[in-house]
């Protein structure tokens, strides 16, 4: 599997935390999923990303959760059924999934999967970023 | 969806880089008011109940109004500000910059005045810029001394 890390918003440019896309295999479901999104929610998903990258955790907003209580990655979600994940790595924050219910909250087992997927981001991202230090 | 991740990554990139649209700027000023509320609630330890009875709401209008409600109503959130202990008022970038020239001049003002005991009256200052609020009260007439004029900036 082929794993990428997209800047979207980048501390050179004034935030406080850089923030990336997760791309597998050449797709991204962070990006495909914001693209998709009508323009007033598509609005509303970039500015809280913004606001998320300018402020840092001491962003407060009913539609962030920093960390989720049982799992080491947090949520942002902006509707009722739409979910994207995310983990903070030092100054930087990766979104590495996407999911959306129709109605009520994801199960369980979602979440358990997707802390094995975080877990599994966060070491790429190591060696992404030791790699991007490596050709400076 | 776009067909190559390298252009839809150019594209939103591109979206990020742009100048805010007036949607976006809208859904700042919403996103910065939810999160005065929430900073508000915490540290003054006001909880979601609390803040249905001091609203008189009932709790599952007060879940709406804080998980779902993007297009909150001004009246609301003034109604949610006055319950947390806190004002609102609007004001403008145009605004805030003609403050902060006022601030400049008065600073230089002073700087320029402050001599042991003199008395510096500001007050014409103040009825020029049409300042409100508590300032207006308070500080008609100052009176500084030499050493205290590292603490007034």
């Amino acid at each position: 599997m082929c794993v990428e890390y997209k800047e979207i918003l980048s501390q050179n440019d004034g935030y406080r935390l850089n923030v990336y896309a997760v791309e597998r295999n050449s797709r991204s479901r962070v990006l495909e999923s914001i693209d998709s999104l009508t323009q007033d929610k598509k609005d509303e998903v970039i500015n809280l990303l913004q606001k998320m990258a300018e402020n840092g955790t001491e962003y407060k907003s009913p539609k962030v959760k920093w960390r989720l209580a049982k799992y080491s990655y947090g949520e942002l979600k902006p509707h009722g059924h739409r979910f994207f994940f995310f983990v903070k790595y030092n100054d930087n924050l990766i979104f590495f999934d996407y999911e959306e219910k129709k109605k009520g909250s994801l199960k369980s087992d979602i979440y358990k999967r997707l802390q094995t997927e975080m877990k599994y981001y966060e070491r790429e991202f190591e060696r992404f970023i030791s790699g991007n230090k490596e050709n400076l | 969806m776009k067909e190559n991740s390298k252009d839809l990554y150019q594209e939103i990139k591109k979206i990020f880089n742009s100048e805010p649209t007036s949607n976006q700027k809208a859904w700042g000023l919403i996103h910065d008011f939810y999160h005065i509320i929430l900073t508000e609630m915490e540290e003054k330890n006001i909880s979601r109940s609390e803040l249905a009875v001091k609203t008189g709401k009932s709790k599952a209008m007060i879940s709406k109004l804080l998980n779902n409600s993007p297009n909150i109503s001004l009246k609301k959130m003034v109604e949610l500000a006055d319950s947390v202990g806190i004002e609102l008022k609007i004001t403008t970038t145009q605004i805030e910059k003609s403050k902060e020239q006022f601030f400049l001049k008065y600073k230089q003002e002073l700087m320029a005045h402050t001599t042991r005991g003199v008395k510096v009256v500001i007050s014409s200052y103040i009825e020029d810029f049409n300042f409100s609020c508590n300032e207006k009260k308070n500080c008609n007439t100052i009176e500084l001394k030499e050493e205290d004029s590292a603490y007034v900036w």
